[in-house]
């Protein structure tokens, strides 16, 4: 509240408009059937000269309102993807209030996919308008279906071409940012946290395309309005399918089928028609394949939504998703043999039973409020995972993390140069993490707690040429054994370049913070997030960051970015591997972190071929305290090593390419410089003492007939001292769309990894042979899948 | 439709199959490793004689040794005793199956023992320090503090023996032994380790086959109030994978007649729980945490260990538990 009172002081009181000379130009954009157009740009240019006067996006009921425009003659122009570009010329004389119905026609079918998104990505360069701090890359729907997957198109997978993107593995969609830890990165689902969006321990993302219009990631520099984590925010949005008749997609591919349905609601009197969509999604491994020889295992999602127009212009929005990810050994025969040489010789499984998913529910509720626009959101998020051992009771492993959240957030414009949003809201955590087994408890760790924050942040264009965007925010997190209190300013200023101010030069800074952690180890391939609260024996993590950036479009068609940054991550944490079991206080060990680097981006956004071409460069640090230094004067105390993503520089290019209609090709090119690794430099036997005989022995593994080499350890070097050799990897797709009378086909050919590039994924060093040697195992090897699609 | 659910069966087979055969990175000979000295100890505050035992990081399959070392433990009350060379069994044993075969290793690790003279010296609660030199010049350092002193609960008077002896007692088949005992100050788990004799013959006829000579498990009680353990339920949570599913479950509420038990409780100190729960993740194989600095790496820990055996059948001797 705090933050409230002090954005109260800032803000000047807006002028009446009825003295002023200026005019303003307002109204509403609709589509061909008059339903309303959400987020539609438009841009206001002096007819004289070209240059941007004003740029907004429509709201929710497609209303627009460009205020605190000088006399003369314009040309306002409108856009959004999948409508025809729609241009005005006005004259506007002084005090005019323009009002302004624009339709918007549906682009033809028969160029999906290639022109529909050929027309900008409209958020993206109405942010580079209208703000000044945020970095924001977007990726459209289209786009998404472009990029080559995994067997189907993946959101996550294509936040990795992003600038200032590390994925540290084939396996993992999970990803980092700018030298953050994966568990800094907000992951919003229409506005609602998802906090483990992953399937198979990451090989998946839960997200099914179909249902989405786009997903943005907000890289740095982003607003007071964001709090909860501090290296990201990625938006993944569904679509809005207010208005649209029925209709559905089906697809399917070698990973799962996919349905997806949406239609409109009836309208009431004198509203406009809302819209629901729904949509599916099964794996069938554990179908395709008899358990005995397959995977027993499946992931299910389930996604729908509801899009309400309310009196007045406001709009209510209903998201819900519920995953699960399945392993069930249960229906395995215990006593199978296949016979193979991986098998004991009784050929026995161990039968667990391993599920995991999450549930998200949330409503939004937009409404205009005389000059407000106000937002309401109500959300529950749920994270959970359950491991057990289907013939022995009492071996558990659980995993949760809860959160119910309330959030107000109100904005204003005052006129075209000034604006205020401001925001509060309260959240309830838990988190509990249990692991139990012969009648112990290895690891129990309950907290739950309270979080409260409130923003306001401000933009003000003193002149045509200028952006500030001074913010603040702050946030209180009331654990059960303990409070913080976090105050986090933000400021951000943006200088336009040039006679149509097509490019400019920003500098952001800030503090975020965050009071959850997640204790996943990032060395490991596929895992899942372990997350815990912020406590007594556990830090809130800051993070004080600074970007200096320039950007410049010319036209529609090109564009360009580079941007510096400095991170400081404060109040990191990892296991202590040697912590002494009696006590919580030394469970984990907190740390520090430190980045830099540069993030370069050229992108083409309109034409035959399309696509951006990334560079990434990046210097990560991880600092820690050694436990094992304790009492040793010849021992360093702390351990500074680069964290396993740090990825000095990574080049990303994406290509789509349409060489007629209906057919599009894309291509993927990813290098990355090699991560780093903790070498092993030696490997010694494991003597095993035996308390009854009081002497070390060499054991036997129990049921081998031929002794096998007695167990190792291996003795490491220093950590992530060594790096693998360089990534890169060519991935290409091809889609081809048939039209039909009730729809659309769409057959596609991904080919992942098409030179059969080797990028190591795991080395393993054997020093017990002579001479020693070293084999590994690999990322994808090439890889192609198929599938298909169908509109309807 | 049939059609096509074979075609997806045959493409994802195919994909799985390709996945998995193409992701094998070839081997390639690398320099030898590092040429570390290791060192093996646990201070058994039970018996009169300890042991340190001197080996090297692998050359291939020979495990060296380091002959002519200075091995001292000082106890933090001055008390400092000077270990003597000794034969390899007075500190460890080799299974023959080692010693031949392609899989065999020559072990040429070094036994150093503390003399008889120096008695009973390692005692609960008492700090140590392990200070090893080698005759060329390599020095690794240690330290350790003994648990405190425990005592097991609602035993027998044949089952509570003192430390150092081992107590002996008679169990009913197919009942479970609740134990429980006192705090060991300083403990940071304890270990229970259990050698089970005569389960083949006594579980003949149920059809479980390959049961071995002997079946070791292990159960671990966490943190120093963790103070019960139910034999056997909550033991062979280690040794899921290591034994058939058959006999872990016809030896999980109780023991069959005719078993002989050897059960040590153990209080381990800091370096030895590390020791045994390993450290992080890696792909080239377990991590163990060292508690040992200066030119090597190993462990030097501690500790206080209780001895019981037990017979299983139906009536004759002393009961495990008092007033049954």
């Amino acid at each position: 509240m705090l933050a409230l009172f002090l954005a109260s002081l800032l803000v000047p009181s807006p002028a009446p408009a009825q003295g002023s000379r200026k005019a303003e130009v307002r109204g509403r954009v609709t589509d061909d059937a008059g339903a309303p157009l959400a987020e539609a740009r438009l841009v206001l240019r002096r007819a004289a000269d070209d240059v941007v006067v004003g740029s907004t996006l429509s709201a929710a009921d497609g209303a627009f309102r460009l205020s605190d425009v000088a006399p003369g003659r314009y040309r306002l122009g409108v856009q959004r993807i999948g409508y025809e570009t729609r241009s005005v010329e006005i004259e506007l004389a002084p005090g005019d209030v323009r009002v302004l119905d624009l339709q918007l026609v549906s682009a033809p079918i028969a160029v999906e996919g290639f022109v529909v998104d050929a027309r900008n990505t409209p958020r993206e360069r109405a942010r580079f308008e209208s703000e000044a701090g945020v970095t924001a890359r977007v990726v459209t729907a289209g786009e998404l279906k472009a990029l080559p997957g995994l067997a189907e198109a993946d959101v996550l997978r294509a936040v990795e071409v992003l600038p200032g993107v590390v994925s540290t593995s084939d396996f993992s969609s999970a990803f980092n940012v700018r030298g953050g830890s994966t568990d800094q990165n907000l992951i919003l689902l229409d506005g609602f946290p998802i906090f483990n969006p992953f399937h198979l321990g990451g090989l998946f993302s839960v997200f099914n395309s179909d249902a989405l219009a786009r997903a943005e990631l907000l890289s740095g520099g982003f607003g007071a309005e964001y709090g909860g984590r501090v290296s990201s925010v990625l938006q993944v949005e569904t679509r809005d399918y207010g208005g649209e008749e029925f209709g559905g997609e089906v697809g399917m591919s070698l990973l799962a089928s996919r349905v997806s349905l949406h239609g409109s609601l009836p309208a009431g009197a004198g509203m406009l028609r809302g819209g629901w969509f729904l949509s599916a999604r099964r794996s069938y491994f554990d179908k395709l394949l008899p358990p005995d020889v397959g995977l027993p295992y499946h992931l299910v999602d389930l996604q729908g939504g509801l899009t309400l127009p309310m009196p007045g212009g406001g709009q209510l929005r209903l998201t819900a998703y519920t995953g699960d990810d399945v392993l069930d050994m249960s229906k395995r025969d215990p006593e199978r043999s296949d016979g193979g040489e991986g098998d004991n010789d009784e050929g026995e499984v161990l039968r667990v039973k391993w599920g995991w998913g999450n549930d998200v529910v949330g409503i939004r509720w937009d409404q205009p409020l005389g000059e407000w626009l106000s937002t309401v959101r109500l959300g529950y998020s749920r994270y959970a995972e359950h491991f057990g051992l289907v013939d022995f009771a009492g071996q558990t492993y659980e995993s949760r993390l809860e959160q119910l959240s309330g959030r107000g957030d109100l904005g204003r414009e005052f006129s075209s140069g000034l604006s205020l949003q401001l925001g509060a809201e309260l959240s309830r955590l838990r988190s509990l993490n249990l692991a139990e087994g012969g009648g112990s408890t290895f690891w129990e760790q309950e907290d739950r707690g309270t979080l409260g924050g409130a923003y306001a942040q401000l933009r003000w264009r003193p002149t045509e040429a200028w952006i500030v965007e001074p913010g603040v925010r702050l946030d209180a997190w009331a654990a059960s054994d303990t409070t913080f209190l976090r105050l986090a300013p933000r400021l951000a200023v943006k200088r336009f370049l040039g006679a149509k101010h097509e490019a400019a030069i920003k500098l952001a800074a800030g503090r975020y913070t965050q009071f959850l952690h997640s204790l996943r180890d990032e060395t490991l391939p596929l895992s899942n997030e372990v997350w815990v609260v912020a406590g007594r024996h556990l830090p809130a993590v800051t993070s004080d960051q600074a970007q200096l950036g320039v950007e410049r479009f010319w036209g529609e068609s090109w564009s360009a970015s580079a941007e510096a940054y400095l991170r400081r991550f404060r109040g990191l944490v990892t296991y202590n591997d040697a912590d002494d079991l009696n006590t919580p206080s030394d469970d984990y060990l907190q740390g520090e972190g430190r980045s830099y680097g540069l993030d370069l981006q050229v992108r083409k956004h309109t034409g035959r071929w399309t696509g951006w071409t990334t560079i990434s460069l990046l210097k990560a640090e991880r600092r820690f305290p050694d436990p094992l230094a304790v009492g040793w004067e010849d021992v360093p105390p702390e351990i500074t090593y680069p964290p396993g993503f740090d990825r000095r520089v990574d080049i990303d290019l994406v290509l789509r390419y349409a060489p007629r209609p209906h057919t599009e090709i894309g291509l993927r090119w990813a290098f990355g410089s090699g991560l780093p690794y903790t070498r092993p430099v030696a490997q010694h036997v494991n003597w095993e003492y035996d308390p009854s005989t009081g002497r070390h022995r060499l054991p036997i593994p129990t049921g081998s007939e031929e002794p096998e080499a007695p167990p190792m350890f291996v003795v490491l070097g220093p950590r992530n001292g060594a790096r693998y050799p360089a990534y890169h990897r060519l991935d290409l797709s091809l889609r081809r769309t048939f039209q039909r009378r009730w729809g659309t086909v769409t057959p596609y050919l991904q080919v992942l990894n098409v030179y059969n590039r080797k990028n190591p994924l795991f080395y393993f060093y054997d020093y017990s042979e002579s001479p020693a040697t070293r084999s590994g195992i690999s990322m994808f090897p090439v890889l192609p899948t198929i599938g298909v699609e169908v509109t309807f | 439709m049939r059609t096509i659910w074979t075609w997806r069966r045959a493409a994802l087979g195919l994909a799985m199959t390709g996945t998995l055969a193409g992701c094998e990175l070839a081997e390639m000979t690398i320099p030898d490793g590092s040429d570390l000295l290791v060192v093996e100890s646990i201070l058994d505050a039970g018996r009169d004689e300890q042991h340190v035992l001197l080996h090297h990081t692998l050359n291939g399959r020979r495990i060296g040794g380091e002959e002519g070392a200075s091995v001292r433990v000082r106890r933090g009350d001055g008390l400092e005793v000077a270990f003597e060379p000794a034969p390899a069994e007075r500190c460890f044993s080799v299974d023959p199956a080692y010693s031949a075969g392609k899989d065999s290793v020559e072990v040429q690790a070094s036994c150093y023992v503390s003399p008889a003279s120096a008695g009973r010296w390692v005692v609960p609660g008492e700090s140590y320090e392990l200070r090893i030199e080698t005759a060329d010049g390599k020095r690794l350092h240690g330290r350790t503090t003994v648990p405190g002193p425990f005592e097991l609960h609602g035993l027998s008077p044949a089952a509570a023996r003192p430390m150092g002896e081992v107590g002996r007692c008679v169990l009913p088949p197919d009942s479970a032994l609740a134990l429980h005992w006192s705090i060991a100050s300083g403990a940071r788990a304890y270990v229970t380790h259990m050698k089970i004799e005569g389960l083949r013959e006594a579980l003949a006829g149920r059809g479980i086959p390959d049961i071995p000579e002997v079946v070791e498990l292990f159960g671990a009680s966490i943190s120093e109030r963790d103070t019960t353990i139910v034999v056997p339920t909550d033991l062979g949570v280690f040794e899921r994978t290591k034994y058939s599913r058959e006999l872990m479950l016809a030896i999980q509420d109780g023991f069959p007649e005719g078993a002989r038990v050897r059960l040590t409780i153990g209080a381990m100190d800091r370096n030895f729980v590390n020791a045994v729960r390993g450290g992080s993740f890696h792909p080239s194989g377990l991590v163990r945490i060292s508690s040992v600095v200066g030119d090597g790496v190993g462990v030097f820990g501690s500790l206080v260990p209780y001895a019981l055996e037990v017979d299983v059948r139906r009536d004759g001797g002393e009961p495990c538990l008092a007033g049954t």
